[in-house]
């Protein structure tokens, strides 16, 4: 008897649980107008990278409120990173799982390619936002994630561009290729290495395009060329492996851990997305000695989006905030030195006249080369596949020789 | 009448007890058993081809899962050694002390920090630019943050055993002194001093192996605890090798998603080996509650 | 050795058990500690502020946390104690103890990676009763094994006694069962209490990053490298148990068995 009795409690717990989480259906026909009314009072919840403090806190101290004025939606951030997301919303297929638990999702390249390969993603849903037309969906840099078609699966957000920092008291001409880097850690051991993960691994494919040329790694990921310029930059790595920190034995595994290294003076470099260090500089995360550049060959700009999964039972909130982040106000306050401080994905030319000066008056960073520099040397992204494989041999191959 | 109606009252409440102990121990074993087997060989995944043994060829054939093992293995042994041995001195020292009065408070102190904690504080002490680093350059020691020894993200696992050791010394300090009490070893003491025998002596060749062979069962289920462990190397390990609770972690959350049965194989690996442990356990001897 | 020795190396030993505590408990009043400082450049309670703020989510943490470990230490302590009776006198009882030993050292994060699918498909993934019943699974095995001890011949007898004199079950335990057992209880509720106060790696998977316990917290900012919040995330998890286990203590040095 009383075991049933546990098992209708459990039920009615789950049940209860489960009733939170309404369903809604097609919103492709519906106006903008009625997809803000059904948005209204529903919970969006979005799963993010959060090793960032500064995105951190421009989510919470100003995207969270903000929607919650404007559309009265709760925004609730769950941290995970394109892997975990994919797993996540691969397990919830597995499953069977009618309603899932994310509700937006930060993501780009190889996180977006594989969610489109387990068909996770709700779309198109892009042309549907107001705030789109401030876009220029024929800017090669949004229209392609990691070179796949975006096609409206993913609302672009932010454009960032991958720079190294160095510090310029302790190194006075920072290494802009792979022979002076070579040359660079051998006469200077241990003050330099790479984050095992996507930055760090973005670095290793700006090398393969210094080493390759850009056109040869663009397009449709070939295995034949891939191979041929890994096994050059592995041999490379190698080679110059003992040099790094701590022997190269172990790599920082956050960005985070890298910025603390480079901070208190273990090492001279660091990398990042993004060229505006302005707000790391005024908050001393780093020292006010720290500088950006860029390498000889250029470095990878990518943009990154937010997505919505198929599942989700918040399209039309989720979709509100996918507006709201496009906004002329969201996207100039993320320019802002103690926020994200990236670029805008918005067609300066295409706002408001009173937007453009604004964003046009954003004054240059104090520790980074001009923008014009910082574009000149821009690259597009490879194709996700570099971004998978990179990972798997960095660490049989690097890590674990 | 009445007797028959009390034993079916009995009944009830243990039927209570036998449903929950299979709905909450045996079936989330099986499920989670089950699932982990299905996964591992393809029967099951949304990715998945069918049955195939090529998940298990490429985790058996990769030397990563041997050294994960190794890894766990060696570090585990490490810590459980140093913490047994700093225990036993501990308790042999300060029975007494441990049992009442004011250290008696303060030794149960490190029980209260989750290894989260300690592996902050680990990397707060022992990394380049931590406290001990500090103090050296302060001493003139070393001249520079990277003239410290590498004692976190290490290849010994320095800073994962420490932070082991801590909290592992404390718990075995306790242990100890209960069983000290429970089989009365003072008393040996000092029948063994009447007899005469040095205290040193007695320490050594009596209630070393006493204490020892009493808490062989806790000591082993910690030192499994141990290999098992997540947090800690999570933070505090490298790269590679990693320790297997890390491995497996990463294993599930690859980016190549057509190797996460691979993550399954690690584990089921892991439990079979646990499973054998603890089986052998239940043959050899009787556990019962010590822990 | 002797006794001054002695003396000195308690007091060693002493200051090693209290440093952490000392150390974490300063790190949180910090605001800027830099290479090569001994001392923190800047000691302030700014730190500390946050809590009573919504910002960073720390309150919630807090008492989501102490919700969690509450509900998990009573409903293992509960249904250990009611299981771990029929284990006992049953004749299975090898083979049944087999089964609560196993989740116990089993490391709980591979186990819940295992049962992970099992959560999604009863929409239990990131909720809190997820995270509760997940935590369930690794302490209520503990709970039955803690109590094990306790069924011995006497109580058997005692029940029986009650039985013999007329009483019923709910009788049997109020009167005799449950006030013999009220240290043991105590013990396993708390015991199982800091299982679940300390768990990070199932509540992870579990909760899929929306149960943010203060366990979670912590691994939060020290992968921001903000290690001030870290700290006092830690000071939050650490000090409420220092507390508890003085009270603990007390009650296990008073029912000795």
């Amino acid at each position: 008897m009383r075991s049933y009795f546990v098992i209708l409690i459990v039920c009615l717990l789950t049940v209860s649980c489960g009733s939170e989480r309404q369903k809604k259906d097609d919103l492709r026909n519906l106006s903008w107008d009625e997809i803000t009314q059904g948005a209204e009072g529903q919970t969006v919840n979005w799963m993010m990278w959060q090793g960032s403090p500064y995105v951190n806190n421009y989510i919470n101290n100003y995207v969270i409120p903000e929607v919650k004025e404007r559309y009265n939606i709760t925004l609730e951030i769950s941290s995970g990173q394109g892997n975990q997301i994919v797993s996540t919303l691969l397990t919830e297929i597995d499953a069977g799982k009618e309603v899932s638990d994310i509700d937006l999702a930060w993501i780009n390249g190889e996180t977006f390619y594989q969610l489109r390969e387990i068909n996770a993603l709700y779309g198109p849903f892009t042309d549907q936002l107001p705030n789109s037309d401030y876009v220029d969906f024929d800017n090669p840099i949004i229209k392609y994630d990691f070179q796949k078609p975006v096609n409206g699966y993913e609302a672009p957000w932010s454009l960032t561009q991958w720079s190294m920092i160095y510090n310029s008291e302790k190194v006075d001409n920072p290494p802009r290729n792979m022979e002076e880097l070579e040359a660079y850690v051998k006469a200077n051991p241990g003050t330099f290495t790479i984050p095992n993960q996507f930055v760090g691994m973005t670095f290793l494919k700006n090398l393969m395009i210094e080493m390759a040329g850009p056109e040869a790694l663009s397009g449709d990921f070939d295995a034949e060329t891939y191979q041929k310029y890994s096994s050059r930059l592995w041999e490379y790595l190698n080679r110059i492996k003992p040099y790094f920190w701590k022997d190269g034995q172990t790599f920082p595994s956050t960005p985070a851990a890298m910025n603390q290294l480079f901070s208190n003076g273990e090492i001279n470099f660091s990398m990042n997305f993004g060229t505006r260090i302005d707000n790391a500089v005024d908050d001393g995360t780093y020292p006010t000695s720290a500088r950006v550049y860029l390498l000889e060959s250029g470095t990878i700009q990518n943009a990154n989006y937010v997505g919505i999964p198929k599942k989700s039972a918040h399209k039309a909130a989720a979709m509100v905030v996918a507006n709201f982040l496009l906004s002329p106000e969201a996207q100039y306050k993320k320019m802002q030195p103690n926020t994200m401080a990236n670029n805008t994905v918005l067609a300066v030319d295409k706002l408001p006249e009173n937007w453009q000066q604004k964003f046009n008056d954003i004054p240059e960073s104090n520790y980074a080369p001009p923008r014009e520099e910082l574009s000149a040397r821009a690259l597009q992204e490879l194709g996700p596949e570099y971004m998978i494989r990179l990972n798997e041999d960095f660490r049989t191959k690097v890590i674990q020789q | 009448m009445e007797f028959f109606k009390n034993k079916l009252n009995h009944s009830r409440l243990d039927l209570f007890g036998i449903t929950l102990f299979f709905l909450l121990a045996v079936l989330p074993l099986i499920l989670g058993v089950g699932y982990a087997f299905l996964y591992s060989t393809g029967l099951f995944g949304a990715l998945s081809d069918g049955f195939t043994l090529s998940h298990w060829q490429e985790v058996l054939q990769n030397f990563e899962v041997y050294y994960s093992f190794g890894f766990s293995i060696y570090i585990a042994a490490a810590a459980m050694s140093i913490s047994i041995l700093l225990a036993l001195t501990g308790t042999l020292l300060f029975n007494k002390q441990i049992d009442e009065g004011f250290f008696s408070y303060i030794v149960y102190l490190p029980l209260a920090i989750p290894g989260i904690v300690a592996s902050l504080f680990i990397i707060q002490l022992l990394s380049g630019a931590g406290l001990l680093s500090r103090i050296s350059f302060q001493l003139g020691l070393i001249d520079s943050v990277r003239s410290f020894p590498s004692m976190v993200n290490d290849q010994w696992g320095i800073g994962i055993i420490t932070a082991m050791v801590m909290l592992a010394t404390p718990f075995f300090m306790i242990y100890f002194q209960t069983i000290y009490k429970s089989e009365r070893l003072d008393e040996l003491d000092r029948l063994a001093t009447t007899l005469g025998s040095k205290r040193f002596i007695t320490a050594l060749k009596v209630k070393v192996p006493i204490i020892l062979s009493r808490a062989f069962p806790t000591m082993l289920l910690y030192y499994i605890f141990m290999m098992g462990s997540y947090e800690i190397p999570l933070l505090l390990g490298q790269q590679s090798p990693q320790m297997v609770s890390v491995l497996t972690i990463r294993k599930l959350r690859r980016f190549n998603l057509l190797d996460i049965p691979q993550a399954y194989v690690v584990a089921i690996l892991y439990i079979v080996i646990i499973l054998s442990v603890v089986i052998y356990l239940f043959k050899k001897r009787r556990l019962s509650y010590d822990l | 050795m002797t006794s001054k020795g002695k003396y000195v190396l308690l007091g060693v030993i002493t200051f090693l058990f209290l440093f952490p505590f000392a150390y974490i408990v300063l790190l949180s009043l910090a605001q800027n500690w830099s290479f090569p400082a001994v001392w923190p450049q800047t000691i302030t309670l700014d730190n500390w502020k946050i809590i009573f703020s919504s910002q960073g989510g720390m309150t919630y943490s807090l008492v989501i946390s102490v919700v969690i470990s509450l509900s998990v230490a009573f409903f293992s302590t509960l249904c250990g104690f009611i299981t771990s009776k029929f284990i006992a006198y049953s004749a299975h009882r090898q083979k049944l103890m087999l089964f609560s030993y196993f989740p116990f050292i089993l490391s709980p994060v591979i186990y819940a990676g295992c049962l992970y699918f099992f959560f999604i498909k009863f929409d239990l993934s990131g909720t809190v009763v997820g995270v509760v019943l997940a935590q369930l699974i690794i302490a209520y095995p503990y709970a039955v094994i803690i109590f094990s001890g306790f069924w011995s011949d006497k109580m058997k007898n005692l029940e029986q006694l009650v039985t013999t004199l007329g009483g019923n079950t709910w009788q049997s335990y109020r009167k005799v069962l449950l006030p013999s057992a009220t240290g043991m209880l105590l013990v396993c509720f708390f015991q199982t209490y800091l299982i679940s106060w300390f768990e990070y790696g199932l509540t992870a998977i579990i909760g899929v990053g929306q149960v943010q316990t203060l366990t979670i917290k912590v691994f939060q900012y020290i992968q921001e490298a903000n290690i001030y919040y870290a700290a006092l995330a830690a000071c939050l998890l650490i000090l409420p148990p220092a507390i508890l286990l003085y009270v603990n203590k007390r009650f296990v040095f008073k029912t000795q068995h």
